[in-house]
């Protein structure tokens, strides 16, 4: 039985986690689903019980399953941490930007964690990912460098 | 008579540490030797006949060593006790004649234990209580904060290695870590695989934890990538294959060695996504952006090579001057009451 500071203790986690504006997934070594944060749902338009016991790979056609596989297996095996970066892909997920307006590309660029979760054993059984939201960061960099090569590029009044 | 024990490691700390672990009720004569030539030395005046040895040791190593001891025959049982902790290291060692393999940092418990099992020491000996008057072995050796820094990292380093050696299925030549306190702008100069007329490309990582904050920095010389793309597995011809491979190897050392660098510190660390500092630049430009260009940092340089292959990468950790004292805080429990000097 739980008592009642831990479930209120629960209640304030489970709360957080659903506000929280990063998105959590958790599979197992098949890439089944067991856990999909309201982040996930609400920019992929999948309700955890739609995707729950699916595969990862089902759920989100877009992700290129052989080179995702190639990184979670040493996720999986070495247990060790692995990060992937916009510069490297974009996105894991294809969803909308959060500014569909003033915003000025077509999808949101994300920063990926895969963390390995490790059983009362000690073994990884599964793994964690986390999906961060970079379009600004992603947008900034595109912009400084347009703006750099705007500044290298020779000034007509030079031409002179 | 006593038993001749000697410790053969280049770092003064390792050397007190394994020291002061050894069973003070234990009947023997310590001595102590710096790199393989001097425990040669000292194992033909009959002064190892238990010999505990390092790996990774300038002027000569300790697979050198032992080929030598097995060479000539000398007299002396070796037990190798080392940071490196590939299985491929351990498989070199057993080959070349050592009993057996003790990982860096070791504690009592093993060392007792191995002890016991090569019939060196008796349980009854663990037994005895300790003459109260006997000094601590090695507490007369004196450590360097440098050499702290050095031990620390070659551990990490070890850990980071091993992993590396079963992502890539390669042995790994691990170095000796080089340690320096100087200027940010000055970092091009204690890179050891490239030099300035080469073009790098590097990510950078920060961490922090518990008042120790820093960045862990995996610099590439250009020329290595397509064979670390093969070894990956990853597919050379994609667009974007240098980075992923950046990427790959920097997850993979920048992970284990925070990781045995924060069991070291018993200091939990959080990382931030890494970021790509530099693409095909010369080393100066890397860090020519950076506004604490003139701030002072402690850079512990490891600049890894992998055997059978023309692959040269060097990773950097990076502490700026504010996070010292945390991180000595931290060390200081390491070399428990004795001070450093």
């Amino acid at each position: 039985m739980l008592a009642n500071d831990d479930i209120h203790d629960l209640h304030i986690k489970l709360n957080i986690l659903a506000a929280i504006d990063v998105g959590i997934v958790v599979v197992d070594r098949n890439f089944t689903v067991s856990m999909w944060n309201e982040f996930m749902a609400n920019h992929s338009g999948k309700r955890p019980s739609e995707v729950h016991g699916k595969s990862l790979f089902t759920v989100a056609p877009e992700i290129d399953q052989a080179w995702f596989q190639r990184k979670a297996e040493r996720t999986f095996s070495l247990g060790s941490r692995a990060f992937i970066i916009w510069e490297q892909r974009p996105f894991l997920f294809r969803f909308s930007p959060y500014r569909p307006i003033t915003g000025t590309s077509s999808f949101m660029y994300q920063n990926i964690t895969l963390l390995p979760l490790r059983n009362a054993r000690g073994e990884v059984e599964n793994m964690g990912v986390i999906v961060y939201d970079v379009t600004d960061t992603a947008e900034f960099a595109h912009s400084e460098a347009v703006l750099k090569r705007q500044v290298t590029q020779q000034p007509k009044w030079k031409e002179r | 008579m006593p038993l001749q024990v000697l410790i053969c490691d280049d770092s003064s700390l390792a050397r007190k540490q394994l020291g002061r672990l050894l069973p003070a009720e234990w009947n023997i004569e310590l001595s102590f030797a710096e790199h393989g030539k001097e425990a040669l030395e000292l194992i033909r005046q009959g002064k190892g006949a238990l010999t505990l040895l390092d790996l990774n040791m300038p002027v000569m190593d300790g697979y050198e060593t032992l080929a030598e001891i097995r060479k000539h025959d000398l007299p002396a049982l070796v037990l190798v006790v080392s940071g490196d902790i590939q299985p491929e290291a351990k498989a070199r060692v057993m080959q070349l004649g050592a009993l057996d393999f003790i990982r860096k940092p070791t504690d009592l418990a093993t060392l007792t234990k191995l002890l016991i099992e090569y019939g060196f020491l008796t349980p009854v000996e663990v037994n005895l209580a300790p003459l109260p008057s006997q000094p601590k072995r090695g507490g007369n050796i004196k450590v360097s904060q440098r050499e702290v820094y050095q031990e620390v990292a070659n551990i990490a380093m070890g850990r980071a290695g091993e992993l590396l050696a079963r992502a890539l299925n390669v042995f790994v030549k691990l170095p000796i870590p080089t340690v320096n306190e100087i200027a940010a702008s000055e970092l091009h100069m204690v890179l050891s695989s490239v030099n300035n007329t080469d073009t790098v490309s590097a990510i950078t990582q920060g961490f922090t934890g518990d008042g120790i904050n820093g960045e862990a920095m995996v610099i590439f010389n250009d020329a290595s990538f397509k064979d670390v793309g093969r070894l990956l597995g990853n597919d050379v011809h994609a667009q974007r294959f240098e980075i992923e491979a950046l990427l790959d190897i920097g997850n993979l050392l920048i992970g284990a060695c925070l990781q045995g660098l924060s069991e070291q510190l018993h200091v939990r660390m959080n990382q931030a996504h890494p970021v790509v500092l530099g693409q095909n630049v010369s080393v100066p430009e890397l860090l020519a952006t950076s506004s604490k260009r003139w701030e002072q940092v402690l850079a512990i340089e490891i600049g890894y090579r992998l055997e059978g292959f023309a692959i040269e990468f060097d990773l950097l950790l990076l502490f700026p001057s504010s996070s010292l004292p945390a991180f000595n805080r931290q060390l200081a429990y390491l070399l428990e009451s004795d001070k450093a000097c």
